[in-house]
C-alpha cells in the first residue's frame, strides 16, 4: 500500500553519495492547472532512473525544467551537490544536461558528420570547418559509442538511417560532447521492436560507462528492462522511488494503476 | 548487434557506378540535361554555321555575359532557400541599390563610397525581409512579396523620379568588371568566383553548415544550439547582396541605372534555383547546381532565339523546366 | 418534443445575443476597417470641400465596374486558399481565356455561344492541369503555378501574335449588343451589370462554402490535411475542384473585362498583377495563407478595399508604384495581425 504525501516522497536509498543532480521542491503551476507539486527527484551516478507515470502526471514538465526549456515557479536544482541554475538549454547543456527526443531531432536532410557536429562545429579562425578532424571524429564516434551495422561513413545522410540508428546517433552525439547526464524523453515511441530493442542496449551500456540516464516513458516493459530505479509521478506528486531490486512490474503497474 | 534484417545502409552506401552517383546527386539532373543541350547547341553551330550562329564570338559574349547575370542573383536566392526562406524582392534591390548608387555618384558622392550605399541598402532590405518574416511570422514568400513592392515604390522617392541615369564610372572600373580576359568577359570570371565564395561558405563554413541545419530542421538546429533567427537574418542579407552585385555588374555593362524593373527576375531564380536541385522545402541543394541551372536557362533562352523561335517558347519552356525540375528533385528524395 | 440537441440549440440562440454573435463573425474586422476607411474618406471629402472626387458619381460608376472584377477573381483564389492551395497564375487564365473567347468569335467566325464553351473549357483544362501537378505530383502549389504562369504568358504571347506583324498585338472583342448590356450594361446610377455579376458569383461560392459538402471538405482540407484523409473527406479531388473553380473565376472576371472595354493587351498577363491583387484582397479579407479558414464577404470587401484605395492613389495623382508598394505594406500588415489574432484565440 503506498500513501500520496506531499511532503518528500520516501526514498530508497543504495548510495550515501551526493546525487550528481537533484531537483528539490519543484512546483509548476500553468493557470489552474498544477502540473506539479513540491517534487523531488535526483539521478546519481552510474544510473538509469526511471520516470514514470500515466499521461499527465507530470513527467513531461519535469524533463523540460531539466532541458532548461521551462522554468518551475518554485524549487532549486542541485548538481553534485552545488546550486545550479538551468533557466536556459545552453546553461542546462553546461550543467551537463543532454536531452533526447522521441522524434530525434536531428537534420534529415544532412549528414551524420554534419548532426554531430551541428552547433559546435570545430573551426579555424576564419570559421572554416576543419572537415578532416570532423570526419575523423564522427568515425570516431560512430566506432565507439555506437556499433551500428552498416554505417561506415559519416557523410550518410540521416534520411538514410532507421528511426533506431538515428537515434543511435543522437544519444552518441550527446555522449560524446561530455554530457554526464541524459535525458531520454519516450526515445523508443517511434521506434519498431527490433530498434526499440538496440536502443534499450545502448542506455544499459551508457550506465554501466559512467552516464546516467533519465528514462522517461510509459512503457513499464521497457522501464524494467533498462532501469536501476523507478521514480513515479502521478497528479503533479511524488509518489514513490524504489529500486529495482525491491519491486517487480506487477508492483510498480499497481502503483501507476492507483493514482 | 547487427541482425540480418537491418536495413543494410552499408550495402546501399557502398562505392557505386559514376552513373549512379550522379544520379543521385542533387545537381546530377540539371548536369546532364545542361550537357546535353551544350552538346547540342555547339553540334548544331558546327553544322548549320550561318543559320545557328552558336560558336560566334559575339554569342558566346552574350552567352556569358548573361549566365552571371541570373546566376549571381540565383546564388544568393539559391542559399536563403537552402536556410528555408523565400526572397521575392531580388528584383526589386537589383534595380534600386544600384540606381540609388548612381544616383548618389552622379550628385558627387565618392564612387567607392556610392558602391558602400549600394551594399547598405541591400544589408537593409535583407534585415528588414528577416525580421518582418522571423519577429512577426509572416511567411517569407508573403513577406518578400510585400517588400518587393515596397522597395520599388519607395524608390522614386528617393531619387526624385528620374527613370534612368547614364554614368561614366571612374577609370578602370569598366574595363575589369565588364572586360575579356583570354577571350571570356569578365562578369563570368566573377562569377565563377562569387560562386567559389558561396560554395566555401555553403560547404566548408561554420555559417554554411548552419545555413543547411536550419533550413533542413529549424527545431533540431535549435536544440544543437544554433541561433536560428540570426541564421536566417543573415541569410537573407546574403540574398539582398548578391543581388545588388548582379545590378552593379548590369549597370557596368549598360552604362545606365534606370528603374525600370527588370519583370519578375525574382521567379527566374527561383526557378534557376530548382531547377538546380535546391529543395523548396529548404536543407537542400548545392552551388554547383545553381550555376548549371543558370547555364541552362541562358543556353535555352540563346537557342530559341538562334533558331528564330518566336520568344513565348522561352516562357512556356521555363514554366515547364520549373514543374520538371521539382518532379526530379522529388524524386531524388524519394530514393530513400 | 425537444430533444436535447434543440435545447442545446435554443440555449445558444439565447445566450449569444445578436450582437455577441456578430462579435463572433470572422469577417467583422475586414468589414470595420472597409467602414472605417469610407468614413475616413467621406471625412476627407467633407474637409477638402468636395476637391475629393471620390463619392463622386463617375467615380463611383469607375469603381462598381472594376471591383467586381478583382473580388470575382479573389473569391475564386480564396476558396482555393481556404483549400490549402495558391494560384499565381490566374493573370495568365484571365488573359488567356478572353484571349481564346475574342479569337473565336472574331477570326474564327464561330458563334458566341461556341467560343465562351472553348474558353470556359481553356479555363477548366487550365485548373485540371494546376491541380494535377498539385496533387499528384506533389508540387507546392505555389510553384506548380509559378511555372503554369510562365507557362501561359507564353501562351498567351503565342495566341495574340498578329499574322501581319508577326508579332504579339492586342485583340478587339467584338461581342454582340445584347450581350455587352448583359455583362456589363448599365443599370442606372452607378450600378453596373457587372455587380449583378458579382453578386451571383458570391452566392454561388457562398453556398458551396457553407452549405454544401464541398465547402466543408474545402474547409477540411485546408485546415488539417491529415485529419480530412482520416473523416474520409478526399483531398486531391477537393482540392482539385477547386482549382478549376479558381481557374474559371479567373476566365470569368476575363471575360467580364473583355467585354467592358473590348481591346484585350496582351501583356496583361504580364504586368496587371492580379495574381497579387487577388491574393491581397483575401489575405486582407481574412483568408488565413495556411488554409482552413475565410469567408466570402471578407474577399469581397478585400476587393473593394484594394480597388478602392488604387483608386484614391489615382485620384490624389501619387504615382503608379505607390499603389503597389502600399499593396506591399498591407498585405504583410494583414498577415501579421492576423497571426496576432489568431494568437489571441488559442490563448
Amino acid at each position: 500500500m503506498v500513501e500520496l504525501s506531499t511532503a518528500a516522497a520516501p526514498t530508497a536509498t543504495s548510495k550515501a553519495a551526493t546525487p550528481l543532480f537533484e531537483a528539490r521542491g519543484i512546483s509548476k503551476s500553468y493557470g489552474h492547472v498544477e502540473a506539479l507539486i513540491d517534487v523531488n527527484f535526483e539521478v546519481r551516478k552510474n544510473e538509469v532512473v526511471g520516470l514514470l507515470g500515466d499521461n499527465g502526471a507530470g513527467k513531461s514538465t519535469l524533463i523540460k525544467m531539466l532541458s532548461g526549456v521551462v522554468q518551475p515557479d518554485k524549487g532549486k536544482f542541485f548538481r553534485d551537490g552545488v546550486e545550479v541554475d538551468i533557466s536556459t538549454r545552453q546553461k542546462s547543456e553546461s550543467a551537463g544536461i543532454q536531452t533526447i527526443y522521441q522524434d530525434i531531432a536531428l537534420v534529415r536532410s544532412m549528414s551524420i558528420m554534419r548532426n554531430i557536429f551541428a552547433g559546435r562545429e570545430p573551426t579555424n579562425s576564419l570559421g572554416f570547418l576543419k572537415m578532416r578532424e570532423m570526419r575523423n571524429t564522427a568515425m570516431g564516434i560512430l566506432d565507439e559509442y555506437v556499433r551500428i551495422a552498416g554505417i561506415n561513413s559519416p557523410d550518410i545522410l540521416v534520411e538514410q538511417l532507421s528511426g533506431g540508428q538515428a537515434q543511435a546517433v543522437a544519444i552518441a552525439r550527446a555522449v560524446h560532447f561530455k554530457r554526464d547526464i541524459l535525458l531520454l524523453d519516450e526515445p523508443t515511441s517511434a521506434l519498431s521492436v527490433r530498434e526499440t530493442e538496440k536502443v534499450l542496449n545502448i542506455i544499459r551500456d551508457l550506465a554501466e560507462s559512467g552516464v546516467s540516464c533519465v528514462f522517461v516513458t510509459h512503457n513499464l516493459y521497457h522501464a524494467f528492462r533498462v532501469c536501476d530505479r523507478f521514480a513515479i509521478l502521478a497528479h503533479g506528486q511524488n509518489v514513490q522511488s524504489t529500486l529495482k531490486s525491491d519491486t517487480s512490474l506487477n508492483e510498480l503497474t499497481d502503483i501507476i494503476m492507483k493514482h | 548487434m547487427s541482425t540480418s534484417n537491418e536495413p543494410d545502409v552499408a550495402r546501399r552506401y557502398a562505392a557505386k557506378s559514376w552513373a549512379t552517383r550522379l544520379r543521385n546527386h542533387p545537381a546530377g539532373p540539371v548536369f546532364v540535361v545542361t550537357s546535353v543541350l551544350l552538346a547540342g547547341c555547339i553540334l548544331a553551330g558546327l553544322l548549320f554555321g550561318g543559320d545557328f550562329n552558336f560558336l560566334s564570338s559575339p554569342n558566346t559574349s552574350l552567352v556569358l555575359r548573361a549566365i552571371p547575370n541570373f546566376g549571381l542573383i540565383a546564388l544568393g536566392v539559391g542559399l536563403l532557400m537552402i536556410a528555408g526562406e523565400f526572397d521575392l524582392s531580388v528584383g526589386s534591390v537589383y534595380v534600386v541599390a544600384p540606381f540609388a548608387m548612381i544616383f548618389a555618384y552622379v550628385v558627387g558622392v565618392p564612387w567607392l563610397l556610392a558602391i558602400a550605399l549600394a551594399f547598405a541598402i541591400a544589408i537593409l532590405v535583407g534585415l528588414m525581409n528577416g525580421v518582418i518574416t522571423l519577429h512577426f511570422g509572416v511567411p517569407s514568400f508573403i513577406t518578400t512579396l510585400g517588400t518587393m513592392f515596397i522597395v520599388r515604390a519607395a524608390a522614386p522617392f528617393i531619387v526624385g523620379y528620374k527613370r534612368s541615369l547614364v554614368f561614366k564610372a571612374p577609370p578602370g572600373w569598366k574595363e575589369v568588371m565588364t572586360g575579356k580576359t583570354f577571350e571570356v568577359p569578365n562578369q563570368f570570371w566573377f562569377f565563377l568566383l562569387f560562386s567559389l565564395l558561396a560554395y566555401l561558405l555553403l560547404s566548408r563554413h561554420k555559417i554554411g553548415n548552419h545555413f543547411i541545419a536550419v533550413g533542413g530542421d529549424a527545431r533540431a538546429a535549435r536544440f544543437a544550439g544554433i541561433n536560428v533567427i540570426r541564421t536566417k537574418l543573415l541569410a537573407f542579407v546574403t540574398c539582398s547582396v548578391f543581388a545588388t552585385i548582379a545590378g552593379i555588374f548590369q549597370i557596368m555593362r549598360s552604362g545606365k541605372a534606370e528603374t525600370n524593373p527588370q519583370l519578375f527576375i525574382e521567379l527566374y531564380a527561383v526557378a534557376i534555383c530548382v531547377i538546380g536541385g535546391v529543395s523548396l522545402f529548404g536543407g537542400r541543394g548545392t552551388i554547383i547546381g545553381i550555376m548549371l541551372g543558370a547555364a541552362m536557362l541562358q543556353l535555352v533562352q540563346d537557342a530559341i532565339i538562334l533558331a528564330r523561335l518566336p520568344g513565348f517558347y522561352l516562357d512556356m519552356f521555363v514554366g515547364m523546366m520549373i514543374v520538371v525540375g521539382v518532379v526530379l528533385n522529388q524524386a531524388i528524395k524519394k530514393r530513400y | 418534443m425537444e430533444t436535447n440537441a434543440d435545447r442545446a440549440g435554443r440555449r445558444y440562440r439565447d445566450q449569444s445575443g445578436l450582437w455577441a454573435r456578430f462579435k463572433a463573425y470572422e469577417a467583422v474586422s475586414i468589414l470595420a476597417v472597409t467602414i472605417g476607411f469610407l468614413a475616413a474618406l467621406a471625412i476627407w471629402t467633407m474637409i477638402t470641400g468636395g476637391e475629393f472626387k471620390f463619392f463622386t458619381y463617375g467615380n463611383l460608376s469607375v469603381l462598381s465596374q472594376q471591383v467586381p472584377i478583382t473580388a470575382i477573381a479573389a473569391i475564386g483564389v480564396g476558396l482555393l486558399m481556404i483549400a490549402g492551395e495558391f494560384d499565381i497564375s490566374i493573370a495568365g487564365t484571365f488573359t488567356l481565356v478572353a484571349f481564346v473567347i475574342a479569337l473565336t468569335v472574331g477570326e474564327l467566325a464561330f458563334p458566341l455561344a461556341v467560343a465562351l464553351a472553348i474558353g470556359f473549357s481553356v479555363a477548366i483544362l487550365i485548373g485540371l492541369i494546376n491541380g494535377f501537378i498539385t496533387c499528384w505530383l506533389g508540387i507546392p502549389s505555389f510553384i506548380a503555378t509559378i511555372g503554369m504562369m510562365f507557362f501561359l504568358r507564353g501562351a498567351v504571347r503565342f495566341v495574340s501574335v498578329n499574322p501581319e506583324t508577326d508579332l504579339p498585338d492586342s485583340i478587339l472583342f467584338a461581342s454582340p449588343m445584347a450581350f455587352k448590356a448583359v455583362m456589363t450594361g448599365h443599370a442606372g446610377g452607378p450600378f453596373y451589370a457587372q455587380l449583378f455579376w458579382l453578386g451571383l458569383v458570391a452566392f454561388a461560392g457562398y453556398l458551396i462554402l457553407n452549405r454544401h459538402r464541398l465547402g466543408n471538405h474545402i474547409f477540411t482540407a485546408g485546415g488539417n490535411r491529415n485529419a480530412a484523409i482520416s473523416i474520409g473527406v478526399n483531398v486531391k479531388r477537393t482540392k482539385l475542384i477547386a482549382f478549376v473553380i479558381c481557374a474559371v473565376t479567373a476566365g470569368f472576371a476575363g471575360l467580364l473585362q473583355a467585354t467592358r472595354i473590348t481591346e484585350i493587351e496582351p501583356s496583361y498577363a504580364t504586368i496587371s498583377g492580379l495574381e497579387l491583387k487577388a491574393i491581397a484582397a483575401a489575405v486582407v479579407g481574412g483568408v488565413s495563407l495556411y488554409g482552413g479558414r475565410g469567408t466570402i464577404l471578407g474577399m469581397i470587401l478585400g476587393a473593394a478595399l484594394i480597388d478602392c484605395v488604387d483608386n484614391v492613389l489615382v485620384l490624389i495623382n501619387a504615382p503608379e508604384t505607390v499603389f503597389k508598394g502600399i499593396l506591399g505594406a498591407v498585405i504583410i500588415l494583414a498577415v501579421v495581425l492576423n497571426n496576432l489574432v489568431s494568437r489571441r484565440e488559442v490563448s
